[in-house]
C-alpha cells in the first residue's frame, strides 16, 4: 500500500455513463490498490461523476490522476479548486 | 469478399459502363459476424489465432469468405500466446479468437502476459445471446468484467451497428500510447443480426505531450553525469528506438544495460553494452547501477525483479525516466527528471540538446570492464563444459545472427538472457512481467508465422514445455519452422532453486517427471532427439538446424545446476548471493 497522510486529497472525475464504465473506473481504484478512503458516485445514462478521497501524498494522487484519466471512457479528471 | 455477380460483369467493356444500374446486381445486408472479418481486413490483419466454439460460430462461418488466415490452435491460451508472440516479433497487433465461457476464461493467462508487457493485442470472443445474458446459461461468463484487470480497455458490444467502429478502436487502443490487450466480446445473436456500416470514428484522442524542459534538463544531466548508465527496457523495443539509444550512448560514452525484455535492443556485441541487471543479473552490472550517480531509464518500469529492494536501488543516482505512460513516473523510483513520452521521440529531443558533449566517463567505463574481468574468466572457463553455455553457445553459432529466441519461464529463461548473445534487434522474446510458463512454444508459432524464412529457437524448461506442448499438432498441421532446446533438468529448476536456498532443501512438489520427447515428438509425427549429459551438443544443434521445420532436443542437464547470481526477492545488491560464496 501506498504510503498515507492522514490528510486525504479529493479527485474528481466524469466518465461515460452506464455500469461498464463505472465497473471498470472501480476496477481501476482496487487494483492499483489506491488508498480510497471515501467515494461518492452518480451514475447517469450519458454521463457519469465519482469523486474519490485518496489517503496518500499529493504526488502519488496526481500520478493516480493521470493513470485515470488514461482510461477510455474516463474523460476528465481533476482535483477541486484547482 | 469475392463477389462472383460482379465478377461476370466486367466481361465486358459495355457491361462495365452500365454497372451502376445493372439489374442482376443483389446487395444482401451485411450482418454482425461479416463487419467484424471487415473490420480486421481493413485492419491489415493477415492471421487470426483462435479455436471455435458454440457463441463463435457466426463469426467462423462468415470467416472463410474472406482472405484471414485462422490458425487453429488446440488451446484458447496457446492462441494468445501466439498472437502475442506475432505481435511482440512485428510490432503490429497479434489478434486471437475464442468462444465464451472456458473459451474465453483460457484466454486469461494470454492476456495477462501481454498486458504486463505492454504487448499490442485484440482478442475477440464470442458471447451467449443478449437474451441469455445474465440467465447463467450455457458457456456464459462475464467475460468483459473479468478481463478489466488483464487488458488495457474492454468492450461488449450489444449494438450491431457498433461493431465495426468497436473492433476498429479496439486495434487503435492497443497499439496506441502503452500498447496492451483490449477485448471485444460479442453476444452471439449481434453476430447474426444485420448492421449498417457506422464507418469508423476515433473517440478518445491521447497523445503524450513531449516536456521540452524534461528534455533540455536530462541532456544537462548527461553532460554533467561522471558515472552514467544508461538503462533500457522494452519500450525502446516497442517504440523502434533501437538507433536513437545506440546514437544517445555512443553521444555521450555511457554503458548501456538493459531490462530482460530490453534485451536485444542494443547489440551484445557493442563496446558500450556491459550487461543485464536485477535479480539474475550480472554482479557486476549490479554494482555498476549500485555507484552511478545518473541513471537514464527509458521504456522501463523499475519492476521488483531489476530493482529489489526499491529503497537501497542506485542509491547514489540522479534518475531520468522517460517513459509513454505517466503513471509508471514516480511509482517506484522517485525520478529527478520525469518525462512523458515515446521512447523514441524523447531521445531524438535530447539528442538534440547534446551538440557538444565532453567525454567525462572514461574512467568509469575502464572501473566497470575491470569489474567484469573476474565475471568474464568464470565464463570463459566454464564455456566448454556440458551445459547451458555450452547449449547457447551452439545455438547461437549453428542458427546464425538471424536466430530469434523465445524464451519460456524458469532457469533456462535467465540462463538465455545471460548467455546468449543477441545481435539481432528484437530478436529476444520472452514473457517477462507475467512470467508465463508455457508461453514460449505457442509465441513461437506467431514468430515462426511472421517470419517464416529465419530460424526461430524456442528454450524451455522440461516443465513449461508441458504446459502448451499440445500445440505440436499445431505446427505440424501449419509445417511451422521451429527449433526447440529443452534444458531437462527433472525438475522445476527454478523453484527447486529457491527451495535449496531459502528452503533447506526441502524439495516439496519439484522433482518432475516428463514423456520420453522424441517417441512423443514422432507421435505427432515431428522429429526429436534426446542428448545426455556428455553428449555432443553442437552436433544435436546441427541436426535440429538441418531437420526441415519442427525438430526437439532434450538436453538432459545437471539436475541441481543453479543460477548465479542471485539477488533475494526484495533485497538489495550488497545481499546478493554469489557463485562459490
Amino acid at each position: 500500500m501506498p504510503e498515507t497522510t492522514g490528510t486525504a486529497i479529493a479527485i474528481e472525475a466524469k466518465m461515460a455513463g452506464g455500469i461498464y464504465a463505472l465497473n471498470r473506473f472501480l476496477m481501476t481504484l482496487q487494483n492499483k490498490r489506491m488508498p480510497v478512503k471515501n467515494l461518492e458516485v452518480n451514475m447517469g445514462e450519458e454521463e457519469t461523476k465519482a469523486t474519490i478521497r485518496l489517503d496518500c501524498p499529493h504526488e502519488t494522487a496526481r500520478r493516480y490522476m493521470s493513470l485515470l484519466e488514461l482510461l477510455e471512457d474516463v474523460h476528465e479528471v481533476w482535483e477541486p479548486g484547482n | 469478399m469475392e463477389n462472383t455477380a460482379h465478377k461476370a460483369d466486367f466481361d465486358s467493356f459495355d457491361n462495365f459502363d452500365n454497372f451502376d444500374n445493372h439489374p442482376a446486381i443483389e446487395y444482401k445486408p451485411r450482418i454482425g459476424s461479416e463487419a467484424m472479418c471487415e473490420a480486421l481486413l481493413d485492419e491489415g490483419i493477415e492471421h487470426l489465432f483462435g479455436y471455435p466454439g458454440g457463441a463463435i460460430m457466426p463469426f467462423y462461418d462468415a470467416l472463410p469468405d474472406y482472405p484471414l488466415k485462422h490458425v487453429l490452435t488446440r488451446h484458447e491460451q496457446a492462441a494468445a500466446h501466439a498472437a502475442d508472440g506475432y505481435a511482440r516479433a512485428t510490432g503490429e497487433v497479434g489478434v486471437c479468437i475464442a468462444t465464451s465461457g472456458p473459451g474465453a476464461t483460457n484466454l486469461v493467462t494470454g492476456l495477462a502476459t501481454a498486458m504486463m508487457d505492454s504487448v499490442p493485442m485484440v482478442a475477440i470472443t464470442g458471447q451467449v445471446g443478449r437474451p441469455a445474458m445474465g440467465m447463467d446459461s450455457f458457456q456464459e461468463t462475464n467475460v468483459m468484467g473479468m478481463a478489466l484487470p488483464f487488458t488495457k480497455h474492454s468492450f461488449l458490444v450489444e449494438d450491431p451497428d457498433e461493431l465495426y467502429p468497436t473492433i476498429r478502436r479496439a486495434f487503435e487502443i492497443a497499439r496506441s500510447g502503452r500498447p496492451g490487450p483490449v477485448l471485444v466480446d460479442v453476444p452471439k445473436d449481434v453476430q447474426f443480426a444485420a448492421c449498417n456500416d457506422n464507418g469508423y470514428r476515433r473517440l478518445k484522442e491521447a497523445v503524450p505531450p513531449i516536456a521540452s524542459p524534461g528534455l533540455e534538463a536530462a541532456a544537462l544531466l548527461l553532460k554533467k553525469a561522471k558515472k552514467p548508465i544508461i538503462l533500457a527496457g522494452h519500450g525502446v523495443t516497442l517504440a523502434g528506438a533501437e538507433l536513437e539509444l545506440v546514437r544517445l550512448a555512443e553521444k555521450t560514452g555511457t554503458p548501456v544495460v538493459t531490462t530482460l525484455l530490453g534485451l536485444s535492443a542494443i547489440s551484445n556485441d557493442h563496446p558500450l553494452y556491459i550487461g543485464w541487471p536485477g535479480m539474475h543479473g550480472q554482479a557486476s552490472v549490479n554494482r555498476a547501477i549500485d555507484k552511478c550517480d545518473l541513471l537514464f531509464a527509458v521504456g522501463m518500469r523499475f519492476d521488483d525483479r531489476i530493482t529489489g529492494n526499491a529503497s537501497k536501488f542506485a542509491p547514489n543516482a540522479k534518475v531520468i525516466h522517460i517513459d509513454i505512460d505517466p503513471s509508471e513516473l514516480g511509482k517506484v523510483v522517485k525520478p529527478t527528471v520525469g518525462i512523458t513520452a515515446d521512447a523514441k521521440a524523447a531521445m531524438r529531443g535530447i539528442l538534440g540538446h547534446l551538440d557538444s558533449v565532453e567525454d567525462n566517463c572514461a574512467s568509469w567505463r575502464e572501473e566497470i570492464k575491470k569489474s567484469q574481468e573476474s565475471e568474464k574468466m568464470h565464463e570463459e572457463t566454464a564455456r566448454p563444459e556440458y551445459g547451458p553455455i555450452r547449449i547457447m553457445d551452439a545455438i547461437k553459432e549453428i542458427a546464425g545472427d538471424e536466430v530469434r529466441l523465445v524464451t519460456d519461464v524458469g532457469q533456462h529463461q535467465m540462463w538465455s538472457a545471460q548467455f546468449f548473445k543477441f545481435t539481432k534487434k528484437n530478436s529476444h522474446i520472452t514473457s517477462g512481467g507475467l512470467g508465463t510458463m508455457g508461453f514460449a512454444l505457442p509465441a513461437a508459432m506467431g514468430v515462426a508465422l511472421a517470419y517464416p524464412d529465419e530460424p526461430v529457437w524456442v528454450v524451455a524448461g522440461d516443465g513449461g514445455i508441458q504446459m502448451n506442448i499440445q500445440e505440436l499438432a499445431t505446427i505440424r498441421d501449419m509445417g511451422l519452422n521451429i527449433k526447440v532446446a529443452i534444458l531437462n533438468n527433472g525438475y522445476l529448476g527454478m523453484v527447486r532453486q529457491w527451495q535449496q536456498f531459502f528452503h533447506n532443501r526441502r524439495y516439496s512438489s519439484t522433482p518432475m517427471t516428463g514423456p520420453d520427447y522424441e517417441i512423443f515428438a514422432a507421435a505427432y509425427g515431428l522429429a526429436g532427439k534426446t542428448i545426455h549429459p556428455g553428449g555432443d551438443i553442437e552436433e544435436a544443434v546441427k541436426w535440429a538446424n538441418e531437420t526441415e521445420g519442427f525438430a526437439i532436443v532434450d538436453f538432459h542437464i545437471d539436475s541441481e545446476a543453479n543460477v548465479y547470481p542471485m539477488i533475494p526477492s526484495g533485497m538489495s545488491v550488497s545481499e546478493m548471493i554469489e557463485e562459490h560464496a
